[in-house]
């Protein structure tokens, strides 16, 4: 988070004059906040700035942290185990399938995360642990936090398309498209109905 | 035993009672077994139910962790992941091999089959058991039985999961009889596994023979069916039926079922148990009933069959008294009971067969043997004697010496009697003075020697206290068969045998028929005799006794004469003997005294004093009413006692002199003459005669008939002629039937003739007449 705020920051000097902010609200079904939900525009008719950033997705007390990781293609991402046990990470999904067979401490290489998609992270030892990572192909992205808000700054003027995901989600929600640049700062807002969530069996103690 | 014996009471009573407690015992026990056996089985049943899920659930779990080993192995994870049909497929079959199941199937979230390992076609097909994954998407997996192909499969399905589920494995087991006999070895209860489908119910797997098994589906045509009795082939079960698994459309059921003899085996064993003992039971209490029975009735038995003895005569008998019960009581008391009978009897037969006097069999006894005997000697063609001895004068004996010394005589008579006979002969005490004895086998003419015996005895003197006393016997004889046929025959016989023996002074008599006649006349008689005192047939004849001195005839004799209305006249010596003999003669006398006083004192009142003598009979001589009698008669008829004379012989003083002389001298003091008749025949003396109160001597008619030839007649008639007068007494002749017999009596100084020289007995009348023509004639003669 820190390397996208900085590769934000570089952005957001390089165009200065015309550079924005953008505020996403995200709600569930029911219209309540929705915490854990990425958010991200795609500039239309533009490629984005390839990412240099890293990102880290801990193994805490066995469980993965954050829970949710949003990034862009091209992100190296590190999985440090900070439990006294060992782990097995791995991933099936199409996005990036790969496996950190058994290892402690911080001695995994980097993952790099080089396609678009969703990515399902699970521990081949631990059953119940699992992290979802959306990798997405711009650097205009953000995490909802418990307000279901998600701020994106430094966004060159221009027209983009808007999305919204969460792990949970029954389906995808409607894109948006919205103009960067004009004088009044776009405000967006999601509503994405969630899937019953899956059953996480993970024992009380082992 | 017979049905109202005590013993067989007893024995009902305790096997009855026995029985029916054991009955009772029985029927209850089988109730409660029957419940117990119902309620067992119901419990058995629920216990198999749920240990049958509980299994089930194990087995289901079992399952499940196969499967959930095989859903994270990440080799298989990975295979599933990147849909690697062939490598899922191995790793399927690998895994199945391993666990034994045999379906193993990987299908999609949307319910399509990714692989099968029983068929490779299947792929792409939709997945047979949806409903096993409907109810919940369980990371755990799910359980489940199912019924596909006519197999019954236990079932269960996990989530392949990377780490979200992407497929389902399923793997299945096939339940067949293996399966329910496992169960049944838990439960211990018949299993069988069945489906209800449109076709009914289906057997999957079952426990029960095959033939049973075949018939199963008929028995369960309840659709509500939970528990019930069913009955298979002939064998009838206790059943339970309970849901599996399965859709509502499709159920599967589990059927536990208990065989009802299998249940009741145990209780049928006990029953079995119960019968054997009560049997046993019954046995011995009919055994111990009978023993009880016995040890109560064979004593009884035993007395009864004493009682019986001594009631047909045996008082011989041991009586056995054992304890102190109330038999040993009663045993007792029959002992005792036999002893007193006994004695009492012994007591009885000598007051009946026995004279307490002489300690002799008696009358009764004696005729007794007397009719043995006699039939005896029937038999045998033999002979017998009966003799009667009459002791002569006893009754003088107990009138002077008394009764008690009298009695000591009849006592020393039978012991000399007893002595003096064979030892076959029978002594008997008869009556009185008499005496009989039985002489077995001897004929009259030989009882002459046992008479003479007999008569040997008496020479003896009997000495009571110190004083000799002679005592005379007179033996009547009868026998067997000349004189009679039987017992009472030869007693009348013999007594009227001793009777004459007495009457003729000789001592002794063997029976002759003529008696017989002679008594039978007169027995007639005596019924006659009676009828003629009570209907006057008697008339009073008078016979004149003149006085020689001055002719005059101023007394007279009253004679009794009886006019039979049949017979006509019969003499005096017809009855009057008979009459003394019976006693009866004591009617006559008091008739005839009756009749003369009032005779005499009619005479009196018309101036006419005539003086009438009466005689008296020995029994007369008995009767103290006579002197009271004779006063009364005397003052009814207003007569002067002078007038009155009353005649007696000697024989008949002599029978009983103590008394007569009593009544005698009772009924001079009245002033009556008394005078003695038939003097001389007698054996007294004149001294003796001296004591009696007489004022008269009548001299026999024997001395006085031939007194004008006889010279020995003429002396003995004129010597007591002269001791009368110097005795002062008055001399009476009788039976003067001469003129000469008449002038001898006159020189002798007789002052009064009887007879019928002057008239034979007149009646009243006549008598009168005849005095008339005769005082008529004296006047005459003297004037």
């Amino acid at each position: 988070m820190q390397k996208s705020c900085f590769a934000a920051l570089i952005l957001a000097l390089s165009g200065w004059a015309q550079a924005a902010s953008v505020e996403i609200h995200l709600v569930d079904g029911a219209g309540k906040p929705l915490a854990d939900a990425a958010a991200y525009l795609e500039p239309l008719g533009s490629k984005a700035p390839a990412s240099k950033a890293t990102a880290v997705i801990d193994q805490v007390d066995k469980e993965f942290v954050p829970l949710v990781t949003v990034m862009q293609t091209g992100t190296l991402v590190r999985f440090p185990n900070r439990d006294n046990i060992r782990h097995h990470v791995y991933s099936f999904s199409p996005a990036k399938t790969f496996d950190l067979p058994l290892y402690s401490g911080t001695k995994a290489d980097p993952v790099l995360f080089d396609k678009p998609g969703q990515v399902v992270l699970g521990c081949n030892i631990h059953d119940w642990m699992i992290a979802y990572a959306l990798v997405v192909d711009t650097p205009w992205f953000g995490k909802s936090n418990e307000q279901g808000l998600v701020k994106i700054d430094d966004i060159p003027p221009g027209e983009y398309t808007a999305r919204a995901w969460h792990p949970y989600q029954a389906a995808d929600a409607a894109a948006q498209t919205i103009k960067v640049g004009a004088p009044a700062e776009p405000k967006l807002h999601f509503q994405i109905k969630l899937a019953p969530q899956p059953p996480r069996p993970k024992p009380k103690s082992y | 035993m017979r049905t109202q014996s005590l013993a067989f009471r007893i024995v009902v009573l305790f096997v009855g009672l026995l029985a029916a407690v054991l009955l009772l015992t029985f029927v209850v026990v089988s109730a409660a077994n029957l419940q117990i056996s119902h309620t067992t089985t119901a419990a058995e049943l629920q216990t198999g139910e749920r240990v049958l899920h509980r299994l089930l659930e194990q087995r289901g779990a079992q399952l499940a962790q196969a499967a959930s080993v095989l859903a994270q192995d990440y080799g298989f994870r990975q295979a599933v992941a990147t849909r690697d049909a062939d490598t899922i497929v191995s790793v399927l079959q690998n895994s199945g091999a391993r666990i034994q199941a045999q379906l193993l199937m990987l299908s999609s979230l949307d319910n399509q089959i990714i692989a099968d390992t029983a068929d490779a076609a299947h792929k792409g097909k939709p997945y047979p058991f949806p409903q096993l994954l409907n109810q919940t998407s369980d990371a755990t997996g799910k359980t489940d039985i199912e019924w596909i192909g006519g197999k019954l499969y236990w079932l269960v399905a996990v989530p392949v999961r990377v780490p979200l589920p992407i497929a389902w494995v399923t793997m299945g087991f096939v339940v067949d009889d293996a399966t329910a006999r496992d169960m049944q070895a838990l439960s211990g209860l018949q299993v069988t596994l069945l489906g209800h489908g449109a076709e009914g119910y289906e057997i999957f797997a079952s426990t029960l023979p095959t033939d049973q098994v075949r018939a199963l589906p008929n028995s369960l045509s309840r659709a509500d069916m939970k528990e019930a009795t069913i009955n298979l082939g002939g064998e009838s079960y206790e059943a339970r039926l309970t849901r599996l698994g399965g859709s509502e459309r499709e159920p599967i059921y589990g059927l536990l079922a208990r065989a009802r003899s299998e249940t009741l085996a145990p209780f049928y064993k006990l029953e079995e148990t119960l019968v054997i003992l009560a049997g046993i039971a019954l046995l011995l209490c009919l055994v111990a009933g009978l023993k009880i029975a016995a040890r109560i009735t064979q004593p009884l038995r035993g007395l009864a069959e004493v009682a019986r003895r001594i009631q047909s005569g045996d008082y011989r008998q041991d009586v056995q008294v054992q304890d102190a019960s109330e038999i040993g009581q009663l045993a007792g008391s029959v002992a005792h009971m036999q002893t007193a009978i006994a004695e009492r009897e012994a007591e009885i037969m000598k007051l009946a067969y026995q004279d307490a006097l002489t300690g002799l069999p008696n009358r009764v006894r004696f005729v007794r043997a007397l009719t043995k005997a006699i039939e005896r000697a029937r038999g045998e063609g033999g002979k017998l004697t009966v003799l009667l001895i009459g002791l002569d004068r006893f009754q003088q004996i107990n009138d002077t010496l008394g009764h008690p010394m009298g009695d000591r005589v009849l006592v020393e008579v039978g012991a000399r009697l007893k002595e003096a006979v064979r030892d076959d002969d029978l002594v008997a005490r008869q009556a009185g003075d008499e005496f009989a004895l039985l002489l077995p086998g001897v004929d009259a003419a030989d009882a002459l020697h046992t008479i003479a015996r007999i008569h040997r005895v008496f020479d003896r003197h009997f000495e009571l206290d110190g004083r000799p006393l002679d005592l005379r016997a007179s033996v009547g004889a009868a026998g067997f068969p000349e004189h009679g046929d039987d017992a009472t025959e030869l007693m009348r016989c013999v007594d009227l045998a001793m009777y004459r023996a007495k009457r003729s002074g000789e001592r002794q008599a063997l029976y002759d028929p003529t008696y017989r006649t002679f008594r039978q006349e007169h027995l007639s008689l005596l019924g006659d005799l009676q009828r003629a005192v009570e209907r006057n047939e008697l008339t009073v004849y008078y016979q004149p006794k003149v006085s020689l001195a001055d002719g005059s005839a101023n007394e007279a004799e009253a004679l009794v004469r009886w006019m039979h209305p049949e017979r006509g006249f019969v003499p005096p010596g017809d009855f009057i003997p008979f009459a003394e003999q019976t006693g009866y003669i004591k009617e006559v006398t008091r008739w005839m005294l009756a009749r003369v006083i009032s005779q005499v004192g009619a005479w009196s009142e018309t101036g006419l004093y005539l003086k009438v003598s009466v005689n008296l009979s020995t029994r007369d001589l008995l009767d103290p009413g006579l002197p009271e009698l004779v006063a009364s008669l005397l003052e009814q008829a207003g007569l002067a006692p002078d007038y009155l004379c009353l005649e007696i012989t000697e024989s008949g003083f002599m029978e009983e002199p103590a008394h007569a002389l009593d009544i005698l001298r009772k009924l001079r003091a009245l002033g009556v003459s008394l005078a003695i008749d038939d003097y001389g025949t007698g054996f007294s003396s004149l001294a003796y005669l001296r004591k009696l109160p007489i004022t008269e001597l009548k001299i026999d008619r024997a001395f006085v008939l031939e007194i004008d030839r006889n010279a020995g007649d003429a002396l003995i008639v004129r010597s007591t002629i002269e001791l009368g007068k110097r005795l002062g007494l008055k001399v009476v002749a009788e039976g003067v039937e001469t003129q000469p017999i008449v002038d001898v009596l006159a020189e002798m100084g007789c002052d009064l003739i009887q007879g019928y020289f002057y008239s034979k007995p007149l009646p009243a009348e006549a008598f009168l007449q005849w005095r008339e023509t005769h005082m008529g004639a004296v006047t005459m003669a003297s004037g």
